[in-house]
């Protein structure tokens, strides 16, 4: 353990943080108060800075927090907001131009705020465990999961390979790996995301460490992986008596296992404290913002515009006096742009930087109020897919693998349909197929058989095939905003060419058309001749929705329009795409693997996997029981960032098969936890349609045997 | 996650430039780059003696005030010599790697963004050219169509396009599937206006930093050429048939030989020192920093 003789106690007043104090370096309950957890690591006024080429940047100014043992402390806050830079920094891991510049940081007991880089690099490997986000870009391919494992307790135990090889099998059986004895002697790519992230987890694990630093371990995780894996999280603090810093974006995985949490924002903590408390009152206006622009399961909610927080994160050259946050809070006064904030005590060990906090959720509660856009009703239908396949034949020669496999169906006879002006949400895991389906639709891709149909005319199965007229009527917004808009061309030029092609409109009146495009989805006209390099990622996927509009077209296909972006400028997009349809009246086919979004834009729901669709209907049926056993796993795999909650959990084993399986039956079979015999895997479900509805469920299940297992996925105990 | 505040375009070219400029090396390179570049524009201008001008009694003579580099054997001064040649060295590199770009350009779209046999087709006749000695090649190309400017410019290009066209390539299979293209296709926009409108564009900056470096390798090229009498023929001014004639007399008179030799290493370098400082401005992630 750590020397002793160098052992600070920081006493109270040092501020910040959950208030602990520092306690002995033994068992818990030593030094501190009777019953209190000693504390890991306190980070003390810390401040960090880069060295870029443009300058001098401070990411991270005057932070202070600590994190106990057996406690998880989530840092939550938006992209830019220094949480990563904070974390790292405060175990002294950071790139090469990044430097400490002030405050201290004590860790057991021991201030490591100079201490040498090998010093440093002792204490990494024996006390500090570090998961990163990407899993497979933590392992290296071309080394046996066991032996990769072990390495860690080979150089900081001291333990010779066979005795390290089995305490890595012995732990990775402690993060309830099935069969570690087999995954030991596997290679990373024979793994799935959800096993490998395990794997890492494992590693940081070995040498028991103190703190365990995790960097959004199940961002590139599906939902009901990352369920799995936060189970695993929740599961350690009590099993391994360690303390948990946890770096995330997610403020719902935070609720679910955090028990304290800590808010960033542009490099400074706006509110800390324990995570129910700030969750059922928080008291700092970015905080309630952020919350609130958050859609809920709730069917009151659905379809209104969400809070959102205009404006965007100040660059960190030109940070804003006073509070940072200031510019984008609804209730600065002239105030809070002079002095400098101070954290201030809420309540005990809430800590908040807003010395208005005691206004701040009523004056939210007057902003909040929604507007609604409720769907037209009784339209006819605008877009139908029927029986749509799009089959692969599977690459054949000597050398690649897949010879003598069978077709990989990627898109499994799917029907759907769309009304005018409604949106069809299409939820499901990667390799459900929803992009195929999009891409399907547009056709980039030309399905195997079926047909797409446009207010009931079939269309042309390939892109190359359809006239002008019919191109015009289905356009589509794209996932990552960044690809989205050539780097070369300006805004108005990308808005320009539909118009161009699709219009008669004159140069000015072009330009004309232009200005009012940009005005609809609230960008200034000033963005006219800028290039997308100058843009934030909500602008330029404005840019893409605008492009979108600029064909006037009657369907909207959405790939992930959200997933790449902001809670708060989701929030914002997700308004603007409400009022939008409201106004030309285009069906929207929206794609996504965040169901509360979906939930919440969406009048029709369709759950994919693996290529078909399990259940179809409308919203508030799709999302209530009875559920398709699918629906109902996803559903409890959402984290709800409503701490008083309590979710039914439901778990899903494995991972998903690859779609070239032969399925005569059921393609969820083998995973499915309702699963009842062979007719599952053999004979193809039946649709059974819900009573009162249009709503579909391909089970073999009878509604009313679902209807009585299940529940909803959230009851409110509070 | 991205709401990162956006970059400011005014700044860009700041910060493009103060790349360029921290770069010690990258600034060494460029200057003496750009005093070739200039003695290639008006060297026949300001040689303090005409190229061909001979003066038999002073054949040989050492480097002295009047001669910064002395005389050859026939008593020509060897730095306006070597100041005239510089026209030829920059004029056949650059026409070469300038076709070499535009060819490896049209030929790396069209396989990239077509796909197929053609694609299979080009990319394997580009690697039968690449997998022969460049030097071989010329040679046999040179004695076989006479060492003409166009055969020379020529055969730079044969010899550089397949590197442009897998470079172009590469991009381009990158490129054509961004969203922004998919958007195009959707659009029902034709192949022309794609590939040349949304694809090419962005493929620019990587060949610029190609075609610098090709650039330094073809100077390299010419010279060698020039070595072997296939290159610039006499009387016009060649560094390469400047060091083969000196070589008879490289004991007695070292300076004929090793003054062009010098300003061949020095324009290499200092071409390779500026395509590395344009490759980091343009390109800070591949480069080493």
């Amino acid at each position: 353990m750590t020397d002793r003789a160098n052992m600070t106690d920081i006493g109270e007043g040092t501020g910040g943080g959950t208030g602990a104090r520092a306690g002995g370096d033994g068992a818990a309950g030593l030094g501190g108060k009777p019953g209190e957890r000693e504390t890991i690591i306190r980070i003390d006024k810390l401040s960090i800075g880069y060295e870029t080429e443009s300058g001098y940047v401070k990411s991270v100014r005057g932070v202070s927090l600590g994190v106990r043992r057996r406690e998880s402390f989530g840092l939550v806050g938006e992209s830019g907001s220094g949480k990563s830079t904070l974390a790292l920094g405060s175990i002294r891991y950071l790139a090469a131009n990044g430097r400490v510049t002030g405050g201290s940081i004590n860790f057991m007991g021991r201030d490591i705020t100079t201490l040498g880089r090998a010093q440093m690099s002792k204490l990494w490997g024996r006390h500090i465990g570090m998961v990163y986000q990407n899993p497979s870009l933590a392992l290296n391919p071309s080394i046996k999961i066991g032996r990769q494992i072990a390495e860690s307790a080979q150089i900081h135990q001291g333990l010779d390979k066979k005795a390290s090889f089995r305490k890595a099998v012995e732990t990775m059986g402690r993060v309830s790996m099935p069969d570690p004895e087999y995954v030991a002697g596997l290679y990373p790519h024979q793994l799935s995301g959800g096993m490998l992230q395990r794997c890492v987890i494992t590693m940081a694990l070995l040498n028991t460490p103190s703190l365990l630093v995790m960097d959004e371990p199940t961002t590139a995780l599906d939902v009901t992986t990352q369920a799995v894996v936060l189970d695993l999280v929740a599961s350690l603090k009590k099993d391994y008596d360690s303390a948990v810093f946890y770096i995330t974006h997610d403020l719902a995985v935070v609720a679910r296992i955090c028990d304290s949490i800590g808010v960033m924002y542009a490099g400074e903590l706006m509110e800390s404290g324990p995570a129910a408390e700030i969750f059922r009152a928080p008291r700092h206006p970015y905080t309630l913002s952020l919350l609130n622009s958050i859609p809920k399961f709730e069917e009151e909610g659905r379809k209104k515009s969400l809070r959102g927080i205009d404006g965007m994160i100040p660059s960190l050259r030109e940070l804003p006096r006073g509070c940072v946050f200031s510019p984008r809070c609804f209730m600065a006064v002239d105030e809070c742009r002079l002095r400098a904030i101070e954290m201030e005590e809420t309540a005990p060990g809430h800590l908040t930087a807003c010395h208005r906090w005691r206004l701040a959720e009523e004056m939210e509660r007057e902003i909040r109020k929604g507007k609604s856009y409720p769907a037209p009703e009784g339209t006819p239908v605008s877009l139908s897919v029927d029986k749509l396949s799009k089959h692969y034949a599977p690459v054949r020669g000597a050398l690649r693998r897949g010879a003598g496999k069978s077709l990989i169906k990627a898109l499994n006879s799917v029907t759907l349909s769309v009304p005018k002006g409604c949106t069809l949400g299409v939820v499901g895991e990667s390799g459900c197929g929803k992009t195929t389906l999009l891409r399907s639709i547009t056709g980039l891709l030309e399905p195997t058989s079926g047909e797409v149909a446009l207010d009931s005319q079939g269309l042309p199965a390939s892109v190359g095939g359809r006239p002008r007229s019919l191109l015009r009527r289905i356009q589509m917004v794209f996932q990552n905003p960044d690809a989205s808009l050539n780097p070369n061309q300006t805004v108005a030029k990308c808005i320009e060419r539909p118009l161009k092609i699709f219009s008669d409109l004159s140069r000015a009146g072009r330009r004309e058309k232009i200005l009012e495009i940009l005005e609809s989805v609230n960008l200034p006209s000033a963005y006219y001749n800028r290039l997308p390099g100058e843009l934030s990622g909500g602008e330029l996927q404005r840019v893409g929705i605008a492009r979108a509009f600029a064909a006037e077209p009657d369907v909207i296909l959405l790939d992930e329009p959200l997933s790449a972006l902001d809670v708060s400028v989701q929030a914002t997009l997700v308004n603007l795409l409400l009022e939008l349809q409201v106004k030309n009246q285009p069906s929207y086919l929206f794609i996504s693997h965040d169901l509360a979004a979906v939930h919440h834009i969406s009048d029709l729901i369709a759950v994919m996997y693996l290529g078909r669709v399990v259940e179809f209907g409308k919203s508030e049926a799709v999302f209530k029981p009875p559920f398709h056993p699918y629906t109902e796993a996803l559903l409890s795999a959402v984290p709800n960032p409503d701490p008083d909650a309590e979710q039914v959990s439901v778990r899903l084993e494995g991972s998903v098969p690859s779609p070239s399986s032969v399925v005569a039956g059921c393609a969820f079979h083998s995973r499915c936890p309702r699963v009842r015999g062979p007719e599952c895997s053999d004979v193809s479900p039946p649709a059974r349609r819900l009573p009162g509805s249009d709503a579909v469920i391909f089970c073999h299940i009878p509604l009313e045997e679902l209807s009585a297992v299940q529940s909803s996925p959230y009851h409110r105990t509070g | 996650m991205s709401d990162s505040p956006p970059k400011l375009s005014a700044s860009k070219k700041k910060i493009l430039y103060r790349r360029f400029v921290s770069n010690p090396l990258a600034l060494f390179g460029a200057i003496f780059f750009l005093f070739f570049f200039l003695m290639a524009l008006i060297g026949d201008k300001v040689a303090p003696y005409p190229f061909d001008a001979q003066a038999i009694a002073d054949r040989l003579e050492g480097p002295s005030y009047e001669h910064f580099c002395g005389t050859d054997q026939f008593g020509r001064d060897v730095f306006s010599r070597i100041i005239v040649g510089t026209r030829s060295v920059f004029f056949l590199g650059g026409a070469g790697t300038m076709a070499a770009a535009f060819f490896g350009l049209i030929l790396g779209l069209a396989a990239g963004y077509y796909g197929g046999l053609f694609d299979e087709l080009a990319m394997r006749v580009c690697d039968g050219v690449m997998s022969l000695p460049s030097l071989l090649l010329a040679l046999v190309f040179i004695s076989l169509s006479g060492p003409s400017t166009l055969n020379l410019v020529m055969i730079i290009s044969i010899l550089y396009t397949p590197i442009m066209a897998r470079v172009v390539r590469s991009l381009t299979l990158e490129i054509k599937n961004l969203a922004y293209v998919e958007a195009a296709r959707i659009r029902g926009e034709s192949a022309p206006y794609i590939i040349f409108v949304e694809i090419m564009p962005n493929t620019l900056p990587p060949v610029f930093v190609e075609m610098s470096m090709r650039f330094s390798y073809s100077i390299f090229l010419v010279a060698s050429l020039g070595f072997l009498g296939l290159g610039v023929q006499p009387p016009s001014p060649d560094w390469g048939m400047q060091i083969n004639e000196a070589r008879g007399f490289l004991t007695y008179a070292p300076w004929v030989l090793l003054c062009p030799a010098a300003s061949i290493a020095v324009l290499v370098v200092s071409t390779s020192l500026f395509s590395d400082g344009i490759r980091n401005m343009l390109q800070p992630s591949t480069g080493k920093r």
